[in-house]
Parts: structure tokens; sequence; C-alpha cells
């Protein structure tokens, strides 16, 4: 027991020490992304007429990259306070986090119920549906639920951007319908593929009713299959949230960063710095969502080492 | 088909006494499948008296496995029970709601499995899961349920009982694992046992200490045990009847005495053609020629007929009579006069 | 005599590589979802082939913006009067290239890095799956933007830019399913009869694992649509309930999907009908994989057909076919 849990706890730390190193990398990398490509990256060069900035040196940009990402002062323009990236940070956390927890609620007990009862049309029904959920697109999702939602039925007023608990629905929906879709499928897969094994016959051969060997013997087989499936799925979770927080105007880090290209190549990240910090702070969301679920799946699964 | 429910030999016949604890008549279980419907067991009937040993043997396929399953409505997917019935207790067994049912698995009827490595849940600690049928049937509170787990452990011979408790079924070694097994079939102090080729997957010497182990936990609680085995060695080591199988069907039924001086089906002098004798060391093996059938219709023939060397015409065409031929010694053959026909 | 016996194991493997592809067959059309999804893909590749070729470049007329479904437009008109199902006809090729390209360059990179991976091991293993690791915790789609920035924005870059980041999924597959192989006894005898380590990997792991990695392409394909989805939306032309243009020299489904947004209010079509062309062609390709995966790998034995029109009858088969009872 205690070689395995001292197992557990030096995993976790290999991997905590190792995230640091990673987001350097990606400073780095952003930074040579931008000085590849200077010309289109560079925006004063795309406009015509101007004569092409002088490109910085390529240290000197990572060491500014760094700077920025320390100082909290992102970007070039000015009215990015200290504050306001805090208060991003927190909404898009919040966001994420509540959309995950969302959806697990919603997903997981559907995802259960459609693989023990396979020949029940209700709930065939409803995983078929899930799936299609997240399949559509998280930009149209949205303009799906404020229709549906906001205009249709009058359940929640429609808003812009944040601050009150009404005001969180219909974004943390919004991911949350992406994630539904994954966690539905993978838990029903893992579901059916337990309920085949023969431990399940041993349970309820000692006498376990159908509650019993689905809480206590088959759903930590089927939540570490989900998990295993779940962690490439945290970059798009992060990508959805960014369009929920286009969609309705809400000041997060999407926002923030200003992540967007224009068709006609000109500014896209405004400079290799802004590049290299949306890397590091995109990044650090993935990675510390990734080692949520690796500490989630080592507890889970006691054969993990 | 001809008609398989017939008397069945009790206890009185191999010497023990006592109405059976278990009776099974004329079960027939049927599989759906792609290839269309399977028929696993075509009438099968035996009883079990108390603290009577009773051995079900034949090649894999021959649905003995199936038969013991089908008494706790574990069958998986697409199997069902079309006939038959199970008295255990003044009870019919095939004709209870699966809660009630629940209430005789594991409490009543206790089951050990082969030891695969799947017998055991591997995301749950080992005593948790022998506990499991004391707590699931609420005999007794969680606490006494885990004390009383580690005081199994210790009597099936768990060195360290108390942190085995706490391991995962990965920790533990294939006889570990088995004598764990048995721990978690006799918590509760069934009435009878299901072994299902309970020593298959260990080695000879483990083997021979867990038969022990399973024997004289058995003996000391009068406990019945149904066991499901290859070996013929095995059962005839232990088991007080022995009942041969194949294609679903009961063969040949004796007390072990007789069994091992008389056998008379064709199938069973085949299996023991085909198997080690240690008396006879220098025979040769001879396997049964062809292979069992797959069962996709119900048998209109004797099922064994196509590889006996026997067949006959009459073979070919009627089913056999499952006949008493001796005071502890039932046949299906139509080559072996009944008791009475001569 | 032996003639006679050869000629017969002839006919009998004929006949077994029969039934097993009609079993094959029959797996894959289980629930029957998995031929409707094919069915459904087929059409809309030959729509995607033959519509450019007899529909014109939809023209822009103020004054027909705006039109609710017709006989002369099925699917109505847009804001500046072009019609809508011409301009999904026009959209589906692109659309298509950006999901399969997309998809082949990802199962290209990861099947050779995890195969390498898997095949060499040691240090070259640990190498390939740090990478792959890292390539996992990396925000892909913002480096997949900035590709599309630099090259400019077609299909075929778009596919290019989200097939150069999502490999990290297929390379772990690979590998994983190349380690099973190596570790198999094949694998040795292979070593022993002297293959080179190119010669193995071509000849023994890739025929293996090439059916898994069928499986995965055809799931990867649907991946990459979403996320192509997501980085066309982080585009600003479309800013949602104020619509959006196509950008001149694309004309990409995708970017109706996106562009319809605005029109939600008065004009419902703008929205539904590229909404339900994409999403049926995400759901038909996942029937398929889900089809190809039950053929793969069956963990259900395959249950009686209950909707036969005729029952055909087999003889009893004996033999070791059927185990059935473990």
């Amino acid at each position: 027991m205690r070689g395995k849990r001292l197992r557990i706890i030096r995993t976790i730390g290999l991997r905590i020490a190792v995230i640091p190193i990673l987001l350097c990398m990606l400073v780095i990398i952003g930074n040579a992304l931008g000085h590849l490509t200077p010309a289109t990256v560079n925006p004063s060069s795309a406009v015509p007429g101007l004569p092409a900035a002088k490109p910085t040196p390529f240290w000197h940009s990572v060491y500014a990259s760094f700077v920025a990402i320390g100082t909290l002062h992102w970007g070039t323009s000015p009215e990015i306070t200290r504050d306001l990236v805090l208060r991003s940070l927190e909404i898009s956390t919040i966001l994420t986090f509540g959309s995950l927890f969302v959806a697990a609620l919603i997903g997981i007990p559907c995802g259960i119920l459609a693989a023990l009862k396979p020949r029940n049309p209700i709930w065939q029904a409803v995983s078929a549906f899930s799936v299609l959920l997240g399949q559509v697109p998280p930009s149209d999702m949205a303009v799906i639920l404020i229709f549906t939602f906001c205009l249709g039925w009058h359940l929640i007023p429609l808003t812009d951007g944040w601050g009150t608990f009404g005001d969180a629905i219909l974004p943390i929906m919004t991911v949350a319908c992406f994630n539904i879709g994954y966690m539905v499928k993978y838990t029903e897969a893992g579901m059916r593929e337990v309920m085949q094994r023969s431990f399940i016959t041993a349970a309820r051969a000692r006498g376990a009713g159908t509650a019993g060997v689905v809480v206590r013997h088959a759903l930590r087989p089927a939540l570490t299959g989900l998990l295993t499936f779940f962690g490439p799925q945290t970059p798009m979770t992060l990508f959805c949230t960014v369009i929920a927080e286009q969609a309705f105007a809400i000041p997060g880090i999407g926002t923030m960063l200003g992540i967007k290209v224009t068709t006609y190549g000109a500014p896209a990240f405004g400079s290799g710095t802004t590049l290299s910090v949306t890397l590091f702070i995109f990044g650090m969301f993935i990675m510390v969502l990734n080692l949520l679920i690796d500490i989630a799946y080592l507890w889970l699964n006691p054969l993990a080492d | 088909m001809a008609d398989f429910v017939a008397e069945t030999i009790t206890g009185a016949n191999s010497g023990l006494s006592g109405q059976p604890v278990l009776d099974v008549r004329g079960l027939v279980v049927e599989f759906e499948r792609a290839d269309g419907t399977i028929h696993a067991v075509n009438g099968v009937d035996f009883a079990v008296c108390p603290g009577e040993w009773i051995g079900i043997i034949g090649e894999s396929g021959s649905g003995k496995s199936v038969t013991l399953m089908s008494l706790l409505g574990l069958l998986g997917d697409g199997g069902r029970v079309t006939r038959g019935h199970a008295w255990f207790e003044g009870t019919d067994l095939l004709q209870l709601p699966n809660r009630r049912l629940r209430s005789v698995r594991g409490n009543e009827i206790g089951v050990v499995f082969q030891n695969l490595a799947e017998g055991f849940n591997p995301y749950l600690p080992i005593g948790v899961q022998i506990a499991e049928t004391l707590v699931s049937h609420r005999l007794c509170t969680r606490r006494t349920a885990h004390r009383r787990a580690i005081e199994l452990m210790r009597e099936l011979g768990i060195g360290d009982a108390k942190a085995r408790f706490h391991q995962y079924p990965h920790e533990l070694s294939g006889g570990m694992r088995q004598r764990a097994m048995i721990a978690s079939a006799v918590a509760s102090e069934p009435k009878v046992i299901f072994a299902d080729e309970p020593t298959t997957a260990l080695d000879s010497t483990v083997q021979m200490q867990v038969l022990a182990l399973l024997t004289d936990i058995c003996r000391k609680r009068g406990t019945s045990v149904v066991m499901v085995t290859h070996d013929l060695g095995v059962a005839a080591h232990t088991c007080d009847r022995i009942v041969v199988m194949y294609a679903g069907m009961v063969m040949e039924e004796a007390a072990i005495d007789e069994f091992l001086q008389h056998p008379m089906h064709p199938y069973t002098l085949g299996l023991r053609a085909a198997s080690f004798d240690p008396d006879q060391p220098d025979r040769p093996l001879r396997p049964i020629p062809g292979y069992a059938p797959a069962l996709l219709e119900a048998p209109h023939s004797c099922p064994f007929a196509p590889r006996c060397h026997l067949a006959t015409a009459r073979c070919r065409e009627h089913v056999p009579a499952l006949r008493r031929i001796g005071p502890a010694h039932r046949v299906a053959c139509h080559h072996v006069q009944g008791e009475n026909e001569t | 005599m032996s003639f006679a016996v050869i000629s017969d194991w002839h006919e009998r493997a004929v006949k077994s590589r029969q039934r097993r592809r009609r079993l094959a067959w029959r797996r894959f059309c289980q629930n029957g979802l998995p031929v409707v999804g094919l069915g459904y893909a087929i059409v809309l590749l030959i729509v995607a082939i033959v519509g450019p070729l007899v529909t014109h470049q939809p023209t822009i007329d103020i004054f027909q913006a705006n039109l609710s479904p017709s006989w002369t437009h099925p699917f109505g008109t847009g804001q500046y009067g072009q019609d809508l199902l011409t301009q999904i006809v026009r959209g589906l090729g692109g659309t298509l290239l950006i999901g399969v390209a997309g998809a082949a360059i990802s199962v290209a990179i990861g099947l050779t890095i995890g195969i390498a991976a898997g095949i060499f091991g040691g240090w070259v293993d640990a190498v390939l799956m740090r990478l792959t690791d890292f390539a996992f915790s990396i925000p892909t789609l913002i480096i997949a933007l900035f590709v599309v920035v630099v090259t400019g924005f077609s299909a075929w870059n778009i596919g290019l830019s989200i097939g150069l980041v999502a490999w990290a999924g297929c390379a772990r597959l690979a590998r994983g399913l190349a380690l099973s192989v190596r570790n198999g006894t094949l694998m040795e005898s292979a070593t022993l009869a002297g293959g080179s380590r190119w010669y193995i990997a071509t000849r023994y792991v890739l025929p293996q694992i090439a059916s898994n990695m069928m499986v995965f392409f055809v799931f990867q394909v649907a991946s990459v649509l979403f996320q192509s989805t997501t980085l066309i939306a982080l585009d600003p032309q479309y800013v949602p309930l104020t619509g959006g243009q196509l950008p001149p020299g694309t004309n990409l489904l995708l970017n109706l999907l996106n562009g319809g947004g605005g029109s939600y209010i008065g004009y419902r079509w703008l929205f539904w009908f590229p909404l339900g062309v994409y999403c049926s062609m995400v759901i038909a390709l996942l029937w398929i994989g889900d089809g190809l995966q039950a053929l793969l790998n069956p963990q259900q034995p395959l249950r009686a057909r209950r909707f036969a029109i005729w029952h055909r009858r087999r003889p009893i088969r004996s033999g070791k076919g059927v185990n059935l009872y473990g």
C-alpha cells in the first residue's frame, strides 16, 4: 500500500516538474514561428506603404515573452491590465471546469443507462442524440441554445458579458454539449465492455444486486476507460470555451488574447510575443487539465503505475 | 425427443441419506445466436443430497457450466431456460423472480469460479470482495463482515490475512486467489457450492492443496458440492457421484465406486481411454475420434452416435433414455440393458 | 488421392472465406446504421464530384435575397440572393477535402512515429513518446490557426494545418498496436529469418495494424472536420448574430455553417440546411466507423436475425467453428 502511494506521488511529482519545461518550450516555439514568417506576422509590414519593422533578435523576443508572461502584461495594448488578465483567467477557468462538471453530471448517468438497457429505445435515442450534440460545432450550438432558451422559451434572459449566474448557464451548456457527446459514448462503450467480463458474473453470483454491481464493480473500470479517451479531448474543450466566449461576448482569455485570423493575412497574433503568450496560457490550461485527469486515473485504477 | 424426466438417483443409493437439497429435473437451456438457436442443455436431471459431492465431467462445450449458471439465473446474453425445474428447499429456482433468486445466490448457493485472473474485480481489494456476500445479503454489519472475511482467509491458509485483506487481486498468486474465491463462496455458510472447474488453471501441487482445503471446509460444514471438471482424476479423488455429460445430455450417472469399476457408456469408456491412468502407465492414450457437435438442433438421435464405434441404425434414429441399470447407476445408451428389461 | 485431398481443401478454404465475408458484412450492418451511413457518404461523394460540373457559381442578385425555400430555390437563398443549395453542393468538395486530407496527413505522421517507436524501442521509443505527450498537451489549434494564416485560407491549407498537429492520438494507437505485434511470436520468427527493421515494419507490422488504422482514419475525418469548424469560427468575419460572407476564392460548406447564424431570426433555412448537411455527414462517418469497429473487434456475439425475409437453413456443422460455452 505504502509503496503504491509513494509511486503515485512520484509519478504526479514528475508530471508537475515537467510542466514548466514544456511551457518554456512552447514559448520558444511560439517565438520561432513568429520569426519564421515576419512579413505575415508583423503587422506593420502587412500594411502597404509603411516600411517593414526591423525584426528583433530571436532571444530578445523570447525574453520579452517571458517578461510579458511574468508581469501579466500581455500583448501590446496598454488597456490590458493585470486585474483584467486575472479576471479573464478566472472566467475561463469557471467556464471550462463548470462545463466539464455539467457534462459529467449528465453524460455519465446517460451512458450507464444506455449501456445497461440495450433494448430500451428511449435510452438508445438519448445516446444517439448525445453523439449528435457532440458533433454540432460550438458556434452553432451557441446560436441554437440562445434561440431555444432565450428567444423561444424565454427561460433565460438574453444578456451579454459576465457577472450573474444567469450569464454562465448558456456558455457552460455550449461547451458541455461537446463533452456530453464524448462522455456518453465512451461511458457506454466502457460499461458495455465491463459488463461482459466474468468478474461481473462472479459478483452477481455472490448476490450483489444490479445497482451494487454497477456502482461497486462496473463503474470504476468503465470510468478509467472514459478517462483514457478523454485526455486527448482537453485541447478541444478549451477551444470550445474560446468559441463560447466569442459567441456570448464574455471577457475570458480567448477574448483577451484576441485569437482570430483575418482572411487577408494581416495581423494575426500581433507579434511573436502574443503568439507565444497565447500558447503559454493555453498550454498551461491543457497541462493542468491533463494532470487532473492523470490524478483521477491513478486514483481510480489500482493497476496503474 | 424422448421424455427425460426419469427417476433420479438420490443419496440413498450412493450411501448418503436424506432428502435431496437440490433436485434438477428436465432442464433445457437454449441460446439465441446468429447461427440459430443453440441447444446447450437438453434435459438434464440430477439430485444433490446434503453433504454430497457430485462431479460433472465432459468435454468442453457439453453444457456443464451452463447447467450450473442457468440454475442461478446467470446465463449471459441470449441464454434462456425453456423447460425444467430445479427444486431447492421447496421452491423452484427456475420460476423464482430475479429478486428472490438474488437472495439465493451467494447466500444459499455459493459459487467457486475457475481461477482466471478475471474471477475477482481487479479494481477492488480482495477482502472487500470476500465480505461482499455477507454485506450484500445484509447478514451482518460491514465491520463484522470484514472481520469474518479475515477469519475465513486465515482458515483457508492465507498467511498475513490482515494485510492481504487490502491487497488487490493482481497482487496475489493464483493459488491465493483461488483460496480467496473459496472463502468468498463459503462466507455465508451456503448449503450447496457450485465449483466451476475450481482447479483447472492451477499447477498440480497447488491444485491438490486447494482441493484438500475445499474438501476440508465443506466436510466440516456439511456443504454439498457440485463440481464441474475436465479432470477425471480430480473427480475420482473427491466426488461421491459422477455425472457424465455430452452435448447437453446426461450420458451416465453413477456412484464413484461403480463408475470406476463398471463404466458402461461408450463415451465414458472413451474418456477414460483418453486420459492417463496411473494404474496402467503403459496403456497408450486413445483420443475419441471426431468433434463435439455444434448443437444447432435439438438432438433427435444419440448425440454420441457419430463418434461411437458401437453405433447402429437405432442409435442414429432414437434418443436413448437415461435408464437405471443398478442401484446407483444410470446410463443413456441403446446398447446397455436396463435393470427391468432383462 | 493426395490431389483429391488438396482440391477438397481448396474448396473448403474458399467456402470458409465466403462465409467469413458474409459474417463480416452482417457484423458491419448489424444494426443497420453503418449501411445507411455508407450509402449516404457515397451519395455525398458523388454530389461533391459531380456537383461543380453541373452547377454554376451562384449569381448575386440583391432582389432575390433571403427567399424562403421554394421550387426554384429548394434551400432558399442567402443574403445576397445566392442559391443556398448550389452553394452547399459546390462547397461540399472542399469540406470533404479538408476532412480527408487532414486525416490522411495526421494518420501518416502518427503511423510513422508510432511504428518507429514500437519497432525500435529503447531511446527512440522514449524520445518519440515524450514528443507525443508534448503534442497532446499543446494548444494544437492555435498552431494550426497560425499555419493557416501563414499559408493562406483554403481547404487544402486548413486540412494540412490540422493534419500537421493532430497526429498524437494516432501515434499512441499505432505504437500500442505495433508493440502488441512485436511481442507476438510472428515478429520473432521474422527477426530470426533475418528480416531488416524496414522489412519487418512494412511486411509484418503494417498489414496487421492496417485494419485498425482504417477505423481510426474514419473517426479522424470526423474529428478533423469538427476541428476545422472551430478553426473557421475563430475567423473574425464570422460574427454571430450579424452574419458573414464567403471569403474570396473559397467556397466551403463550413463557411456557410458559420455565416448562416446571423440570419437565424427570420431566415432559419440559412442556419438549418448547412448545419443539417454538415451534421448528417459527420454522423454518417461515425456510423461507418462504428460498423468497421464492430467488424474488427466483435465484442458481442451476433444476435439472431430477427427481420430476415427468408430463413436460410444451414446444415449442422460439426467442428471447432463455434466454441459455445468457453
